[in-house]
This record gives structure tokens, sequence and C-alpha cells, in this order.
């Protein structure tokens, strides 16, 4: 007969109680279990279907006859002793001679099963239920990192780009032979090619490309592309294996440093030589890429001071064998022409992290290299008072809708626009952001918004909250409510790290005085509010009690919020999101001119110039404006005309040529270079000085402007006439140094010796009281001491006894 | 050739020219041979230094102007490597804690340390009868170590006193923790007056052989009075200035109009925005014109200060009192404080309420 239950009886399943049996096959039905797997009872003889009547099944065992019974309804008909406690199916199949079936234990094991299958089909629910939507075994990072120079988001960088890919393009006529010979042709013509940045070889005139910028707008995924696309394999060397020690083979000497120094060269030197190797099948076989050595995060590494030196080595062992090239060099030469390029990326071209002897390591990289800077993708304000990123963050954003799209995060168009202002344009940080909270917020799209309250705040929402007002709630609760959210709310976040309390700061300081202006234009409130910003800098530097800052943002709201803040059509202050960054960098670059030209001065005129090294105060306040006008005096004779007819010192007049000398010697001995400077935008040659001072001394306002043109044109006449004076002076003391008669000997040295024969005077006096003193002998027979200063020879003169003991 | 800051400096004593008795106490210290822990202090371009090295000369001789400049590594408490300058003669050597930043107090107890554990051998002035034991170290800017390095020096100071002198300049003591004031012998050298820096300008101008459009020195003594005042008594930027007016033309017009800087007229501009038109628009144009002079490393307590007199010159006597009452508080601040735009701008706030 048909059974509705879905069990097998077949196998004879057991129910001495018809009640039991009913309830607990009801529910076994509904589990949809299967006992013919999980319930074995072996050594059961198969009993015809009649026996089984509807719900009441008796049965009856086979040969082993009848035995007692244990009833469900809890009457016990002779319990046999050999009944054993736990069952399990197995057992109750290999025992034949078994008897008696404890229903018990198998509904009990039943029921287990049940909730174990239950469980895992639960568990497996939860763990295949987020993979169906978040398949993710990579960092997105990794997972969208381009592939292709055409999959590159722009982010404003384009001509970045195509800057280093002319850089390494120009490099191809010596690794890959083929421009060859049109830049041959080239070199017979000029063989100073620097018009176009070029040497003898074809390869830019500078060695090294150092790509700097901001962290995560891509700088190390561009530079990887575009040798990939030019057909280089990448030999990446950064921070982290920069520092492996070649293996111990290579020791050469029991000195670490040393050790780590050869190796960190023969890394270098074999990454430029080789050529990658594939292993394909049994064989390794060249894939015929040459390699172009990259060197990540060199700024940081921890022995970048090392890196750099061994680069520096690299340039000048190659220059010397260009100089050498043609030459029939009858013996080989170590000097080896580079034939790979290097690319550098640092976070900081001006880093002054890091430093060794007489310098900062990044001046002596960046002396050597060509410098390419990726710019952050900028916010601009448009008229219509709308925060918009311009063209370079509008790329961004589209990146990051186009990842949003293939992840199916359906994200709006202006929650994208939050989180590239959140990461402030750095597109790693906006992929990360995506990943991590690509959930978060699809939450947020479809739930209210009271829910996510605890949600991240960024800093400028908060901004814009401070300066608005509730209508609804009158000021105390509004007061109230900004205080919550300050304390314990989004806002929380917010100050618990400085950073992000610093940007909201600053982000209303930006703010406030156009506010001010369309309120009432009176000057009450920035006054209140000088206080609390005082308020907010002291107890920002005591670092004690940091927790109370943030209340200076409720002075914010109190003094300026307003129920209808107006849209700021024109900002009182131009570009005032980018003026304090700007010039906190310009800041620092002056000072690092500073400190450079500082550390090129005689030591007895930094000493004259008041005793700091490179924090001097005095030197950007008036010695370096006093000493540009020193430097490029107006000649009267050159006359007002600016014009560019070729002068020559023998137009000038005395005092004129006194002016150019005196210039002259100065920029000598502070070793101010001048050097031509092609700017890549205009394609116009400038002619700068090295240190540049034009940043530090020339200021362009309203009141004083900055008129570079004019200074091009001085200086195109000057910096020739200067030139002419140099050689002169470098003839003139060679000359000098030739025909020196014994009489202007005499003359030229006089000043000197009186400071060396105290020394000397010092010196015996201590042993002898008999000895003249020296300023007599000088008198009756002159001593002549060559005095080289800073040897430990300093003094070298053969002097005779007599010499010395002649009275 | 060498800028006339360098090439006119006196080197001795006896070749000072200002502050006469100074130099006589100076003198005196240096013929007993040894001299107590010095701190020099006054405004900048006084002279302090070249006072210092004028001393060191009279005690050591010629040696101590065999400068060299010594690089020297420490190891900080986070295992930085730490690298600065160290000006040097055999007998002394020169210091600027602001080089290393908050790790002053380290360099500091190494590098005395250091000093201190070698004895300093010398030949020169045995037969005298004295032996120069000790070196001398001195330190730029002492106003700006930090509170640790100077509670760092209070004990080396005594501890090591038979074997280092310190000598500390500073153009304040305010910042001078009290014990080191005790431990030291404080000097204070004024700045020149008027009178004397154009004494010393005309010394050089004879010395040049520049040529005046007028010859009579009273004549010759008002361009220089001119300079001083405008230079505010700074002989250095004095003689800086003067040099730029030379080399402008070959004989020089009394009536030539002075060098301003830049700066300097770039805050004048100011002062009189500030007097003219007190309202909001005015006040964001002087924020951009601050950013733009504290990148070109003006320090924000001269703008401050440069400013505050602009003004004075220029208001209401009546007014002068809030003026410099808010002037001062400003300044306190920005010496706490180190967002100094903050402060300024609120100084030109304040001055305008106080003004309008």
């Amino acid at each position: 007969m048909e059974d509705p239950v879905n069990l097998n009886f077949g196998e004879s399943v057991l129910f001495n109680n018809a009640d039991q049996a009913t309830t607990d096959l009801g529910e076994t039905n509904n589990n949809d279990m299967d006992f013919q797997s999980s319930l074995l009872f072996g050594g059961v003889q198969p009993q015809p279907e009649s026996e089984q009547v509807n719900d009441l099944i008796e049965v009856e065992y086979g040969q082993i006859q009848p035995k007692k019974v244990k009833l469900f309804d809890g009457k016990v008909i002779n319990l046999k002793p050999k009944v054993r406690k736990s069952i399990n199916a197995d057992e109750i199949k290999s025992s034949e001679e078994m008897d008696l079936i404890d229903m018990d234990n198998l509904f009990r094991i039943a029921k287990e099963k049940q909730a174990f299958k239950d469980n895992q089909e639960q568990l497996s629910e939860q763990q295949t239920k987020p993979k169906k939507k978040f398949k993710t075994s990579q960092v997105w990072t990794e997972k969208y990192r381009p592939k292709r120079f055409l999959q590159l988001c722009s982010a404003g960088n384009d001509r970045q780009y195509r800057m280093i890919s002319h850089w390494l393009q120009r490099w191809s006529g010596v690794v890959f032979n083929t421009e060859y010979e049109y830049n041959q042709l080239n070199q017979h013509q000029n063989p100073h090619n620097i018009q176009n940045n070029v040497d003898q070889l074809g390869r830019p005139y500078r060695k090294i490309l150092l790509v700097s910028g901001p962290p995560g707008i891509g700088k190390t995924t561009t530079v990887h592309l575009i040798a990939k696309q030019l057909g280089y394999n990448v030999e990446e060397l950064n921070a982290a294996n920069s520092m492996d020690v070649l293996p111990s083979t290579v020791n050469t000497g029991d000195n670490r440093y040393g050790n780590v120094n050869a190796a960190l060269k023969l890394k270098i030197q074999n990454a430029l030589t080789s050529n990658s190797i594939q292993a394909q099948g049994n064989k390794i076989i060249s894939n015929g890429k040459p390699t172009c050595l990259v060197i990540d995060e060199i700024d940081t590494a921890g022995n970048s001071s090392d890196i750099i030196r061994v680069l520096n080595e690299l340039i000048q062992s190659d220059q010397r064998a260009l100089n050498k090239r043609g030459q029939p060099s009858g013996k080989k030469s170590k000097d080896n022409l580079l034939n790979r390029p290097i690319i550098c990326i640092a976070n900081d071209a001006f880093s002054t992290n890091s430093r060794t002897w007489g310098g900062f390591n990044m001046d002596k990289l960046r002396s050597i290299s060509e410098l390419i800077s990726f710019q952050k993708p900028a916010f601009i304000k448009r008229s219509t008072g709308i925060k918009t990123g311009g063209k370079a963050l509008n790329s961004v954003k589209e990146y990051i809708k186009d990842i949003s799209e293939q992840e199916n995060l359906k994200l709006e168009y202006n929650e994208i626009n939050e989180i590239v202002e959140i990461c402030e344009g750095d597109i790693r940080a906006c992929i990360n952001h995506l990943q991590f909270n690509g959930r978060k917020l699809e939450n947020y799209v479809s739930s209210s918004p009271k829910i996510n309250k605890d949600l991240q705040l960024s800093w400028f929402k908060l901004t814009d909250m401070l300066f608005k007002r509730d209508p609804q709630l009158n000021k105390e609760q509004d007061f109230d409510n900004l205080m919550e959210i300050l304390l314990s709310g989004g806002g929380k976040s917010i100050n618990s790290s400085s950073g992000t309390l610093d940007k909201v700061i600053r982000g209303c300081f930006n703010r406030y005085l156009d506010t001010v202006y369309y309120q009432d234009d009176s000057l009450v409130k920035p006054c209140e509010l000088s206080e609390w910003l005082n308020f907010y800098d002291i107890i920002g530097t005591s670092n004690e009690i940091p927790q109370y800052s943030n209340l200076i943002l409720l002075k914010f709201w109190q003094l300026f919020s307003e129920i209808n803040p107006k849209k700021i059509v024109k900002s009182l202050l131009p570009d005032i999101k980018n003026i304090e960054f700007e010039s906190n960098e310009m800041k620092k670059q002056n000072k690092a001119l500073v400190k450079k030209l500082i550390t090129n001065i005689p030591i007895s005129l930094k000493v004259s110039l008041g005793g700091g090294f490179e924090d001097n105060q005095s030197m950007g306040l008036f010695v370096l404006p006093f000493l540009y006008k020193i430097l490029f005096p107006e000649l009267a004779s050159s006359g007002s005309s600016n014009s560019l007819q070729v002068k020559s010192k023998n137009n000038l007049n005395d005092f004129d040529k006194l002016c150019l000398e005196k210039s002259a010697s100065l920029f000598k001995s502070l070793q101010i270079e001048f050097e031509t400077f092609k700017d890549n935008e205009t394609n116009q040659l400038l002619l700068e000085i090295n240190p540049n001072l034009d940043s530090l001394v020339f200021y362009d306002n309203d009141i004083l402007t900055f008129n570079p043109k004019q200074i091009q044109l001085k200086r195109k006449w000057f910096f020739p006439m200067l030139q002419t004076e140099f050689d002169r002076i470098t003839i003139q003391s060679k000359t000098v140094k030739r025909s020196i008669t014994p009489e202007t000997k005499n003359q030229s040295k006089k000043t000197k010796i009186s400071s060396s024969v105290e020394f000397f005077k010092g010196q015996y006096d201590g042993i002898s009281t008999q000895i003249q003193k020296p300023k007599e002998v000088d008198e009756t027979s002159r001593i002549w001491v060559k005095y080289n200063e800073g040897y430990s020879n300093a003094v070298r003169k053969t002097i005779g006894w007599k010499d010395l003991w002649i009275s | 050739m060498s800028l006339w800051v360098d090439k006119y400096r006196p080197k001795t004593l006896n070749k000072l020219s200002f502050h006469e008795s100074i130099t006589k106490n100076l003198g005196a210290l240096a013929s007993t041979g040894d001299f107590p822990h010095l701190l020099v202090y006054g405004p900048s371009g006084s002279g302090k230094k070249t006072r210092v090295y004028a001393t060191l000369h009279e005690l050591f001789g010629s040696q101590v102007e065999k400068l060299k400049i010594d690089v020297k590594t420490f190891t900080t408490s986070s295992n930085r490597k730490l690298e600065f300058n160290v000006l040097s003669s055999p007998y002394h050597l020169e210091i600027t804690p602001s080089d290393m930043g908050n790790n002053d107090r380290v360099v500091i107890q190494d590098l005395l340390k250091d000093i201190a554990s070698t004895e300093q051998v010398d030949f020169t002035s045995q037969q005298k009868g004295i032996k120069h034991r000790f070196k001398v170290v001195i330190i730029n800017e002492a106003d700006s170590l930090t509170r640790d390095a100077q509670a760092a020096l209070r004990r080396t100071m005594e501890k090591y006193s038979s074997n280092i002198r310190l000598i500390m300049i500073s153009n304040t003591t305010s910042n001078i923790i009290p014990p080191i004031k005790s431990r030291t012998l404080l000097v204070r050298i004024p700045a020149p007056s008027v009178s004397e820096i154009s004494q010393i300008l005309n010394n050089v101008a004879t010395k040049e052989n520049l040529k005046f459009s007028v010859n009579e020195e009273s004549e010759k003594l008002k361009l220089f009075e001119k300079i001083a005042i405008n230079s505010s008594q700074n002989l250095r930027k004095a003689l800086l200035c003067f040099e730029t007016v030379s080399m402008q033309n070959e004989t020089i017009q009394l009536s030539t109009n002075l060098i301003d800087l830049d700066w300097e007229i770039i805050i004048k501009n100011i002062s009189r925005l500030i007097l003219t038109n007190q309202s909001v628009a005015n006040l964001s144009k002087i924020r951009v014109i601050f950013y733009e002079l504290l990148a070109h490393c003006i320090p924000a307590r001269i703008i401050l200060k440069t400013l505050l007199f602009d003004l004075l010159e220029s208001c209401e006597s009546n007014k002068i009192e809030d003026l410099v009452s808010i002037g001062s508080t400003f300044d306190n601040r920005l010496s706490l404080g180190s967002k100094s735009i903050f402060h300024l701008e609120g100084f030109a706030a304040k001055a305008m309420v106080a003004l309008s």
C-alpha cells in the first residue's frame, strides 16, 4: 500500500507504539527525512506489507522469535539487559542477535542528524550568500589596477604620462637600436643637443627619471604600465626589498655595511645589464625584453642614501665613459655606459627626511634626474557655487563609477562624489573605500538617514552643518543636537583624529569671512573668533587635553550659523582651498633653498651673516634681498635701454666694470651657477640661477608685481658678460700663479704671513725663552711659509735652525 | 672678494668699535685665561658673536679662526640616525640647536659628554702658567633650545665645568630657564646707537674709496644715519644696505632713496589697508597677503611687529595704547601657538575694530 510518508518501509522501520509513531512520523515527514540512509535496521527481515496496517506497525522479528518488546507508551515488557544505551546504526546492523531495538535512541539519532543537516545547510547558506555578491579573492586596488595604458585614469596627469613615455621612448635608441641611425645624424649636426634634451647617444640628457607626487594617484602603476608597453621588463626595487642582502657568495668582507652596499650596487647593476629570462617548458629562454629599473619609494627607503650614492656613481661612470667614447681605449676601463633607463618614484621630491654628508639625499638625486611631478586632482569651485572637480576629478569619478558598475554596487553619482571627496582625490583610497564600504553604502541608499547617524561624517559635511541652523528647533535644542553629534555621534570620529579636526577648522576658517560678509559685514565676530582660534591652537599644541578642542566647532556654529546659508557665489578669497597649501609648499621650498645656499657659503661669511646653519631668519628677511641686488647690479652705462645688443665689458665704464667683477666673484664664492632651463609648457628657454633665488626674493600681488619677462631680458645680456668675467678670473689666477716673480710673491703673501708667524711664535717661545721674536726675524731674513688649510701637513716648508736662531 | 659684512668684521677685541665698557670687561675676562659660562644676549646685528669670537681670539690666539665644518652623527631614542653640522676650531665648537629639531636634548648631552671626556692639550700658554684645559662650546640661538635640552644642560654645566665652557648666544633671555641663567654670566649687548653705526659706515666708505656727491662730512653722516635708522640699528643689515646702495651708483647721491625691502613695502600697504577701510572684504585681502609673506620665509612675529609699528606711526595718538596692548597679546599667542595665520588675522581684525 502507498505510504504517505516518504519513509522506505521496505527496509522495515519498526514502530511499536502507534501514537508515538504517528507524531514522530509526522515530524520526520515534514522534514523530508531520508530514513533509508540514516536509519538502517540491520538483521531485520523485510516483512510482508500487509502486516503494516496504516499507522500501526507490527513487526515480527523473523527467526528470533518473540522476544520482549519495549513499548513506547512506557510499558516495559521484559527488558533485556543486553540493550546498549548508545546505539548507532551500524551497530544495530552488525548485531544480528539484537532482539531489542531502542526506538528512543533511533529517534534521537534521527533528530540529531536532521539538526546537523539543517545546521549545515544554514551554514553553507551563510557562506555562499556573500560570495554571490562580493566575489573577491583580490583586493580591488589590485583587481582594478589598470592593465593597459588606455585604461589609466587621467586624473589630470595626462601630460605627466606623456612626459614619462617620451622620456622612455628616447631610450629606445640605445636599448633597441631602432632609432640609432637617426640620432647619429643628429649628433653630427650638434653634439650637445640640449634643446631636445638628448645626449650624443640619443639618450635623454638626464639619465634618471624622478617621478614624484602624493600617494595613491598611480605613480607606480603608470610607470610600470608605460615601461611594459614600451617593451621593457620592469625590475622593481623598493623599500621592502632593497635592504635584502645577496647570498653569502658575494660576501666580500666582514664589514657588514660594505657588504650591503656592494650587494646593492651589484643588484642595481645586474638589473641594468641583464635581460630577463622566462621558463618555457623545460627550457629557459630569454624573452628578449630589456630591463627597466624602477626604484619605488626612494624617499622613504631605509637605505635611500646608499641607493642614491650608487645611482650617482653610475651616472658619473657613464659620464666618464661617454667622454672616452671614440678614443681608442687601450685597456679595458671600468666605466660602463648606462644603457638602461632608471626610474625613481618618490612621494616628496623635496623630502628632507634623510640626509647624509653634505646635504639631503633627495637634493643629490634631484640634481641628476629629470623631474616629473604628479598632481592631485584638485577641487575647483565653480562660479555657481557648486563644488565640482575639474576635468581631472571627473575622470577619477568616472573611474570609480566604472568599478562600482562592474561590482554591481549601484552607487549614485553623488555618493561617488562623496567618496572621492573624502579621499581627496587619492584613487587608491577611493577604491579601498569602495570595497570595504560598498555594502554599507548600499544600506545607505535604502534606509532612512536616521539609522545611519553614526556613520562617519565627512569633514566637509560637518563644516556645512556648522553653518546651518535647523528652522524647526529653537536655538538651545539645536545647540544640544550639535553637541550630541560632536561628542558622541558622527562628529566623534572627526574629533578622535586631530588631522580631521584640523581640516574642519581650516574649512570653517576659510569660509567664515564670506559668511560674515553677507551677514552684517562687521568685524566683531572675527574678533571673537580669534580668541577661540587661539584657544584651539594652544590646546592643540599642549597635546594634553585634546578632548576639549572640538568645542571650538560649537563656537563656529554659534557665531556663524544661519537657517538658510547662502550659496557663496563669489568668494572674497580667490582659490581659498589651495592658498594655504600653496603657501606652505612654497615656504618649504624656500627653506630648502636657504639651506642649500647656506651650505655653500664660505665659512667666514657664514659666521658674519649670523650663526644658524639652516634656520636662519635673517637670510630670508634682508640678507638675500640685498644679496640679490648686489648680484645683479643695475649697470648704469648699459643704460635703461634693455635692448639685446651684444654688450661686452669694454662698453662699460669703470664703475660698472667694478660692479661686474664684484658680482662675478660673489657668484663664484657663493657657488651660484646659472643654467638654462627649458620650460616644457611654453617651450621657452629660461635663464635661471641655481639655487634659484627668484621665488624667495620676488613677490607677486596687488602691491608689488613680479615681472619675469624683464628679468629674463636682463639676464640675457648679463649672463654672457658674467661668463666672460668668470673666464677672465680663472685665466688670471692661472697666469698669476705661473709668473710669480719673487717680488710679487712677497707682496701677495705678506698678508697671510702675519698669522702664520704668530702661530710659530706661540709654538716656540714656550720651548725656549732665548728665541728671538719671529717678528724681528721677519725683518732680517724672511721665512716664507705655505699654509695649506685643513691638511695634516698644513705647514710644509724647510726651515733651517739658522733661520730661527739668528739674532 | 667678499661682502662687506665679512670684510670689515673686527677679529680682535681692540678693533671693536662700540660698547667700549663691555669690550674692556671681556678683555679683562680673557686676560685671566679663564672665564665662567657666558650667556650673551641682545638684538640681532649688535655684534654678539663678533665679540665672542674676539674674546676667543684673545684667549687662544688666531687658531680660533681656523674654522672647519664637521658632520656629527647621533642616534636618537627612536633609533633614527641624525646628522648635523658643527663648526669647529681646535679650541671651540659651535652648534645651532634649531638644526636638530626636537632631538636637541640627545645631541647636547652626547656632544657635551663627548667633549668633556677628552681633555684639551694646550702648548701655547704653558709658559704663562695658564693651561687652557677647557674647550669652548658656543650655542647659537640658545633661546630656541627646548626645555628638555635646557634641563639637560643644567647638570652638565656643573659636572664638566673643568673641561667645558659654554657660551650661549641668544636674542632674549625670556625662553631660558632660571637655573641656566643663574649658572651663567649674563652679558647684554645692546644694539649700537645710530651715531655709532654711521661712524662705522663712514669708516667703511673711506676704506672703500666711495665717491659722494657732496664731500662734507656732516652731509654724509646724514645719509649714514638714515641707513642706520632704516635698518633698525641692525649693523649687519645696515652694512648690507649700504653695500647695495653703493653698487647702484658710482657717486652716491645723498638724496638717494634707500632700498626698501619688498616685504616691508607690502606690510606698509597692509597697515594702510587697515587704517583706511575696516571691512571684512579688506580682512580677506589681508589674509591672502599674510599667506604670501609667510611663504617667503618671513617669520610671523616679525610681520606682526613691523605691522604694529607701521600702524603706530600713522594712527591717532589716543589709539596707540589699544594697539600696543593688542599687539602684545597676539605676539604672546604667536610665540605660544603654531598656527600663525589665525593669530595674524586675529590681530588685523582686532586692530580694525580698535581703529574704527
